[in-house]
C-alpha cells in the first residue's frame, strides 16, 4: 500500500467550490515523498482544504483516508479522530506552516522553535542553529517574535515545521511574506530535508510560489 | 514543568484574583479547622475522660404527681423496666434502692443529764458496690449488736450551718458524730428488736440513711411479710454523663434524674450544635472561594484560548497543556490550607491558653 492521503469526492458544505476545480468533488491521491502545488486564486479555498486535511476543521462532505507511517502504522485513519490520534498526528504524522502562522508573540524565535522541538526530540541544538544562520536570521534568535518582521516570523514557524517528523509537509503560503531570494533559501533547506526524510509535500500558492521541482500542480 | 509552556500559560494570570481565593480559602478552611479544634477540645474537657467530670451515679425514680400518687399505683420500676434501663449502652451497672418495711425509731438517752430523744427513721440500702464509704466498720452480722450506719454529708451541713448557727448551738464534726452511739428500735410483724445504731460516714453521693444490705435483708425478713418488695428509686453506674443519650432516654421514659453532670451532657449538645453552626459557616466561604478560583480559571482559559488552541495546534496534548493549571491550581490550594493550618493552631493555642489561665481548666 502506497503510503498517503487520499481523498474522496471532498465538498466543502460551508461554500460553493468553482466547477473546473482538479480537486473538489474528484478523488485525488497525495503520496508521500512527492511533492504537490495547489495553484488557486484567492478565496478558493485552499487553507480551508489544508485544514481537512490537517483535521482542524470537518465541515465538508466525502472523505479523507490518512494512510501514514509516523502516526499510525496499522489503519487508515478517518475523520474525524480521538484526542489521542489527533495529537499523535500532530506530533508526528502531519507538520503544517501555518498561513497565519501561529506563532506566540511573547517567545523568542528561538524559544517558538524550541517549544516544538521539545516536543519532538527530532532536531539538535546545533541544527536548529544552523537553520536560523541559512535562512539570515541568526541574529534575530533571541528577539521576542511581536518584534518580527512577518518575513522573519514565517521563517521561523517554517524551522519550527521541519522540527516535527512527517509523513506530510503542509505549506500554506509559505512565501507570502518573502522575496524570491528567500524564498529560494527556503526551497533549498526544503529539498535538502524531502531528500533527507522522503515526505510529501503539499504546498499552497495564489501566485508567488516557493521555487520548488513539484511533482504535480493542481488548480484547485 | 515545560518553561516554555508556563510562559505562555501565565499570561493573563491575574495575581489579585489568585490572592483574593488564598485569602478567602485560607478563611474559610480556618473556620472550619478551628470549629473542629473547639469541638474536639470541648467534648474532650466535657467528657468523661478528663477528670472535670467522672464516670458518675445517676439517680432515677419515677415522677411524683399529686394526681399519680392518688389514683395510679405506687411509682415503682418493673423488672421489664429495670432490664430495659440495664440494656442501655450508657448505662455500666444498676442498683436498687431497697428500704426498710417496718418502722424504725432512733433514740439517744443520756440519763446522767436528763437527756431523752427520739425520732422516726427510714433505712435504705443499695448494692454494696455502689456505696462510697471506705470503713472496716461498713458491714453487719446478726449476731453483732452494732448497725453501721451512713448519712448524707449535706444532713451534717444543715445542721453546722444551717440549724446550730440559728440556735446557738455547738458545731459538730464529722469525727464526734462517728463517736455517738443510738438505740434502734424496730418494730413490725408483732416484733421488736433493738440494735445499737452508728454512723460510720457520710457519703456525699447518696441522698439517704444508709444501712449495709444484708442488714435490710436480715430484718426484712424478720419483721416484715411484704417479700414483694419494688424498687421507687434506682442508681445508675453510667461510664460518661455527658452522654447525650442518657437526658434523651429520660425525657423519652418520663423519668425524674438526679444527677448535675447530666448538664454537661446538655452542654455537649450545645456545642455541637455551635459546630454545626461554624462548619457551615466555614464550609460555605471555602465553597465560595472555590467557585471564585474556578472562574478565575475559566477566564484564564477563555483569555488564553488562542494560545491553548496554538498549543495544541502544533502537537500538545490537552493534558499536557492543563498541565500546569492543574499544579497552579493544586499549589494555590496547598498554600492557602497551609496558611488555615497555622492559623486555626495559633488560635487554638490562644484559646487553650485563655481556658488553662482564665477558666482553670
Amino acid at each position: 500500500m502506497v503510503l498517503g492521503i487520499i481523498l474522496n469526492r471532498l465538498q466543502p458544505a460551508s461554500f460553493q467550490p468553482l466547477n473546473e476545480s482538479e480537486m473538489w468533488g474528484r478523488e485525488v491521491r497525495f503520496e508521500k515523498g512527492k511533492s504537490y502545488l495547489i495553484d488557486a486564486v484567492s478565496g478558493s479555498g485552499k487553507t480551508s482544504l489544508l485544514s481537512f486535511i490537517y483535521g482542524i476543521r470537518q465541515d465538508y462532505t466525502g472523505e479523507i483516508h490518512l494512510s501514514l507511517d509516523a502516526a499510525n502504522t496499522s489503519r487508515t485513519l478517518q475523520y474525524p479522530l480521538h484526542q489521542e490520534d489527533m495529537t499523535s498526528l500532530w506530533q508526528k504524522g502531519i507538520a503544517f506552516l501555518f498561513q497565519d502562522l501561529r506563532l506566540f508573540p511573547t517567545l523568542t524565535a528561538i524559544e517558538n522553535v524550541e517549544l516544538k522541538n521539545q516536543l519532538t526530540h527530532f532536531k539538535t541544538q546545533t541544527a536548529i542553529e544552523a537553520m536560523f544562520k541559512r535562512l539570515c536570521i541568526a541574529d534575530k534568535m533571541n528577539t521576542t517574535v511581536n518584534r518580527l518582521s512577518l518575513g522573519q516570523q514565517q521563517k521561523v514557524a517554517f524551522i519550527r515545521a521541519l522540527c516535527q517528523p512527517c509523513d506530510f509537509l503542509l505549506l500554506d503560503e509559505p512565501v507570502s511574506h518573502l522575496d524570491a531570494a528567500n524564498a529560494g533559501l527556503m526551497a533549498q533547506i526544503l529539498k535538502e530535508e524531502q531528500q533527507d526524510r522522503q515526505f510529501g509535500i503539499i504546498a499552497t500558492s495564489i501566485g508567488n510560489n516557493l521555487p520548488y521541482d513539484y511533482d504535480k500542480i493542481f488548480s484547485l | 514543568m515545560n518553561r516554555l509552556l508556563w510562559k505562555i500559560l501565565k499570561q493573563n494570570l491575574n495575581k489579585s484574583r489568585i490572592v483574593g481565593f488564598c485569602l478567602a480559602n485560607c478563611l474559610g478552611l480556618t473556620i472550619v479547622l478551628v470549629g473542629i479544634f473547639l469541638y474536639r477540645d470541648l467534648s474532650r474537657l466535657l467528657s468523661a475522660d478528663s477528670g472535670l467530670i467522672k464516670p458518675d451515679y445517676v439517680f432515677v425514680n419515677k415522677p411524683v404527681s399529686s394526681l399519680g400518687s392518688l389514683l395510679a399505683g405506687k411509682p415503682y420500676f418493673t423488672e421489664k423496666e429495670k432490664a430495659d434501663l440495664l440494656g442501655q449502652p450508657f448505662v455500666v451497672a444498676l442498683g436498687e434502692f431497697t428500704a426498710a418495711k417496718y418502722s424504725v425509731t432512733g433514740q439517744i438517752s443520756v440519763p446522767r443529764l436528763d437527756v431523752y430523744l427520739s425520732t422516726d427513721l427510714f433505712l435504705e440500702s443499695v448494692p454494696e458496690q455502689f456505696v462510697d464509704i471506705q470503713s472496716d466498720n461498713w458491714h453487719f452480722d446478726a449476731k453483732e449488736d452494732i448497725v453501721p450506719i451512713v448519712i448524707p454529708k449535706d444532713y451534717l451541713s444543715l445542721y453546722n450551718f444551717g440549724f446550730a448557727a440559728s440556735a446557738d448551738l455547738p458545731l459538730l464534726s464529722e469525727e464526734m458524730i462517728k463517736k455517738v452511739r443510738f438505740e434502734l428500735v424496730l418494730s413490725g410483724n408483732g416484733l421488736t428488736i433493738r440494735k445499737k445504731g452508728r454512723i460510720v460516714g457520710f457519703s456525699s453521693r447518696l441522698n439517704t440513711i444508709l444501712v449495709p444490705e444484708s442488714f435490710i435483708k436480715w430484718s426484712n425478713g424478720l419483721l416484715s411479710d411484704n417479700t414483694d418488695i419494688k424498687p421507687s428509686r434506682l442508681i445508675l453506674q453510667v461510664n460518661d454523663p455527658t452522654d447525650v443519650r442518657i437526658s434523651q432516654y429520660m425525657t423519652e421514659h418520663q423519668l425524674d434524674v438526679d444527677a448535675g453532670n447530666l448538664n454537661a451532657s446538655k452542654a455537649m449538645q450545645v456545642v455541637r450544635l455551635l459546630f454545626v453552626v461554624v462548619a457551615v459557616v466555614g464550609i460555605t466561604i471555602c465553597v465560595l472561594a472555590f467557585y471564585v478560583l474556578l472562574l478565575s480559571f475559566s477566564l484564564l482559559i477563555e483569555k488564553n484560548k488562542q494560545q491553548i488552541d496554538n498549543l495544541s495546534l502544533i502537537g500538545y496534548s490537552r493534558k499536557a497543556v492543563m498541565m500546569p493549571y492543574h499544579i497552579l491550581a493544586v499549589l494555590i490550594t496547598l498554600i492557602s490550607l497551609l496558611c488555615a493550618v497555622g492559623l486555626a493552631l495559633s488560635v487554638r493555642m490562644a484559646y487553650l491558653d485563655f481556658l488553662s489561665t482564665q477558666l482553670g481548666l
